[in-house]
């Protein structure tokens, strides 16, 4: 029987209809798709023994104590410490601390910026580069600026010293959450270091610091929240806003004006004798006078005074946000004020003296800080911006501002994203987990406390520790800054520790913690490289003698009257603590900023309902945002909990981060930044339109 | 359809079921055999009196031992406990030159899962015959069969058994991250 084509055919067709019904297709669609997932370019981890190594996380000062899960040498997952003495936990970004060594915007070693184009250049070339630039400056008459982001650490002394060899040093630092207590301590008659009491605090008022979402110590904050009333103040329905007990929606700006009024109605309705100085500057802040200026209800603001008063002890916190940046220093005074009317400072659950930290002898010596805006414009011929990061934002412009025309930036971090964009010479420092490291106390500590990170990962060639290069600079330049390396310098500091033979040695327990006592200097280094604290006695509520903090006179007339009405849009900028920084995020989060849309991200804009149909948008609509900054583009999302006459951006991740390689556009708030004299950008405003 | 085309389309399709369901797994795994001969029903009878977790332990830090190390089978193995040449081989060539033995395992997770015995055995009581079979009553080892394109066991539990149990459990959460890091 001669087989036709026909045939053929037919037995095709029934050898199709007979494979569809065994595994043969299905099974070979699913195991490809498992094939995928484990192609030879994914990383494996080797098989080896599983330890855990503490570390602290350097992404922000809280330094969360953190569990490296490690597969023989290998840090495959990170866990947070949950029972820390000093509060426990970690957030999403710590919990991807172990990426950041292979996130793609790492540089392998030192480059020099060229046309926009990075050429490697050997250390020792870099460090020549830098002191040539340094010598020429000097003979230029511009001074040399050193910014460091997280002050009082041993790398910090490095710099300090160096600085205080050169005539032209100039040792920059930023302000960062502590802002209000940096205030009350300027106002002590007898100055002394300030912490929070905040396991005694009945009412936190929060004027736009996020409190509920990454400040301070997180840990703290979360064991401290549940007898504890938060009141956030705040421009827009940020997360700690959302988790708050009360939000109070203000127009952008109006935090001093706001602090002001509730210290009014305190003054006001108290008998206790305030002076004639501080009622007269309280007399134009009725709370009906202040509703113009800050977008709150009469009644609303008297309601919150009283309620200050009736559950005290009641603070008030500035510090501003991590994406919006720090408060005015007016507004801040203003705050302070409030604290000091409602009687939280020197008092059980307000603001305690703490005592500071106990430093090496030759830590205590160098240059002293100088604000970022007290530099003169254009005086600035090189600037070196050290690698560690306080997780907040930083428009260039407020750095540009400082450069001469002719200025060398030189950037540490270890990758090349945020600030080190700007930078014409790259000397990257290792990645997070790679070098040592110290945890200081955070601003709002009522006790000091200390404890250090080993490194896990070993640094790859062309990374310098941050100490070291200040070494290298020193002998280039002729200077003495001594000799003795990063991990000595924090030997050091943990020996003037146990000399100071106060505090308390909490180590790491199987299981826990556990207190003991530190024989010998040796014996705490070992002990808090094992992952333990010491942790300093507290010194006891004393009261304390505080002058009233006063804003200016040209605020105190700015916000007695309305502001001027416009068509323009106050931004609103914001953003997680961790994310605005220089360091980069881990890629892996797209999840929490694109798919999921659990946080906005830089690439979306937030207007409100009735602003959008005003100027005729549409959600998901692209919007071109233009301030005298500079322009960005966005896509456009209604919120309605948003009020009107405000847009909110997202200052970071940055979405070149995120996404490396794929876009590298200017977005988010940061570019539209406009930056005041005083070192701020939160009164920054905007034109939206179609894109 | 004529009868011609009837038969010639059964052919096919008898030709595509016998090949998807006989040919196609023997394709489709690599087989192989145990290093040695092990009998788990020896070791977990009456006469031994052991159970499974005298031999796979989860430790008081929660981490599951996995299959014993070479050590423990030497504290009875020391001397060969028979005249079988399995035996012989066991003492000789890993108990006593302490060489592990390269057992090929069943088992073997992603990398980008966890799964904790604690949690499933400690805290969940439950009973290890539920993911395992009756894998302690048996007497040989079965074939190692690796999937030739996943690279995984053909015993590895899938996704959606891990899905459909912790659906029946009503008790562990059953977001990504409880699973996967």
């Amino acid at each position: 029987m001669p087989v036709t084509r026909r045939d053929v055919l037919w037995s095709l067709g029934g050898g199709l209809a007979g494979a569809a019904v065994t595994p043969v297709p299905w099974k070979l669609l699913d195991d490809t798709a498992i094939w995928t997932q484990r192609r030879h370019a994914l990383p494996v981890p080797p098989r080896g023994l599983v330890t855990f190594r503490p570390v602290a996380c350097p992404l922000c000062p809280a330094g969360c104590a953190l569990r490296v899960r490690c597969v023989g040498a290998q840090p495959v997952a990170v866990v947070g410490e949950a029972r820390h003495p000093l509060g426990g936990g970690a957030c999403a970004l710590g919990l991807t601390l172990h990426h950041l060594a292979y996130h793609p915007l790492r540089l392998a070693g030192p480059a020099v910026r060229v046309n926009g184009r990075r050429e490697s250049v050997t250390l020792d070339a870099a460090v020549e580069r830098i002191a040539q630039a340094v010598e020429y400056a000097r003979a230029g008459g511009q001074r040399v600026m050193v910014l460091d982001r997280r002050p009082g650490r041993v790398v910090s002394a490095a710099w300090r010293r160096l600085l205080a060899a050169r005539p032209q040093g100039l040792y920059v630092t930023r302000p960062g959450e502590g802002e209000t207590l940096a205030v009350l301590q300027g106002a002590l008659a007898k100055p002394v270091a300030l912490g929070l009491d905040l396991e005694g605090t009945r009412t936190l008022v929060s004027f736009g610091a996020p409190v509920l979402e990454g400040w301070g110590r997180p840990g703290r904050m979360l064991a401290a929240r549940k007898g504890l009333r938060v009141v956030q103040v705040d421009a827009w329905r940020s997360p700690t806003a959302a988790l708050a007990d009360e939000w109070v929606s203000i127009s952008p700006g109006g935090e001093g004006p706001l602090a002001l009024a509730l210290a009014h109605v305190v003054v006001r309705d108290q008998a206790a004798p305030f002076s004639e100085e501080v009622r007269r500057a309280l007399a134009g802040f009725s709370p009906l006078r202040a509703e113009a200026r800050t977008g709150v209800e009469p009644a609303r603001i008297e309601a919150l005074a009283r309620a200050l008063v009736r559950q005290s002890p009641a603070v008030a916190i500035g510090g501003g946000d991590p994406g919006a940046g720090p408060l005015p220093p007016d507004a801040e005074r203003a705050i302070a004020l409030l604290d000091v009317v409602l009687g939280s400072v020197g008092r059980e659950g307000g603001f305690v003296a703490r005592r500071p930290l106990p430093e090496a002898g030759t830590d205590a010596v160098g240059a002293p800080p100088t604000a970022l805006e007290d530099v003169p414009a254009g005086s600035v011929g090189v600037l070196l911006l050290d690698a560690a990061d306080d997780g907040r934002a930083l428009p260039w412009p407020l750095l540009h501002r400082a450069l001469a025309s002719n200025a060398v930036v030189v950037s540490l971090s270890p990758f090349d994203g945020a600030l080190a964009r700007e930078a014409h010479l790259l000397v990257p420092a290792p990645a997070p987990l790679e070098a040592w490291d110290e945890v200081l106390p955070t601003a709002d500590a009522s006790v000091a406390s200390y404890s250090v990170c080993a490194p896990v990962l070993q640094a790859p060639p062309g990374a310098t520790d941050t100490v070291a290069l200040v070494q290298r600079l020193a002998g280039a330049l002729r200077v003495e800054v001594g000799k003795a390396t990063h991990e000595e310098r924090l030997r050091e500091r943990a020996a003037a520790i146990q000399a100071a033979g106060r505090g308390r040695l909490v180590a790491r327990a199987e299981g826990g913690y556990t207190e003991q006592a530190a024989a010998d200097a040796d014996a705490l280094w070992e002990a808090l490289v094992a992952g333990g604290c010491w942790i300093d006695e507290p010194q006891g509520v004393t009261p304390l003698e505080v002058r009233a903090p006063l804003p200016s006179t040209a605020s105190l007339e700015r916000w007695s009257q309305p502001e001027a009405a416009g068509s323009d849009l106050g931004l609103v900028a914001f953003a997680a603590r961790g994310t605005a920084g220089t360091t980069p995020v881990s890629p892996l989060l797209t999840k929490l900023y694109q798919e999921s849309d659990l946080r906005p991200s830089a690439r979306t804009a937030a207007l409100s309902r009735e602003e959008a149909e005003r100027r005729g948008l549409a959600d998901r609509q692209p919007v071109r945002i233009e301030s005298p900054a500079g322009v960005v583009h966005a896509e456009l999302r209604i919120d309605p909990g948003l009020p009107p006459g405000r847009i909110a951006l997202a200052a970071g991740p940055d979405p070149a981060a995120l996404h490396p390689g794929t876009s590298t556009r200017a977005v988010g708030a940061l570019p539209l930044a406009v930056a005041a004299a005083d070192g701020t950008w939160r009164e920054t405003r905007v034109r939206v339109g179609e894109a | 359809m004529t009868r011609r085309a009837v038969l010639f389309f059964s052919a096919g399709l008898a030709f595509a079921l016998a090949l998807g369901w006989a040919g196609f797994p023997r394709l489709l795994y690599a087989r192989a055999e145990q290093p040695l001969r092990f009998s788990h029903k020896t070791h977990a009878s009456d006469k031994t009196g052991f159970g499974c977790p005298d031999c796979h332990p989860v430790g008081e830090d929660g981490r599951f031992a996995g299959i014993p190390r070479i050590d423990n089978c030497a504290g009875c193995h020391a001397e060969p406990q028979g005249e079988t040449a399995e035996e012989k081989r066991l003492v000789e060539e890993y108990v006593t030159p302490g060489r592990e033995i390269p057992w090929l395992v069943y088992a073997r997770q992603p990398e980008n899962v966890r799964f904790p015995h604690a949690i499933h055995v400690t805290r969940a009581q439950i009973a290890c015959e539920r993911c395992h079979g009756a894998h302690g009553q048996k007497d040989t080892l079965p074939l190692h069969e690796t999937n030739r394109i996943t690279g995984y066991s053909r015993d590895l539990w899938k996704m959606s058994d891990c899905e459909s149990c912790h659906a029946e459990q009503h008790r562990e959460r059953t977001s990504c991250l409880a699973c996967h890091k």
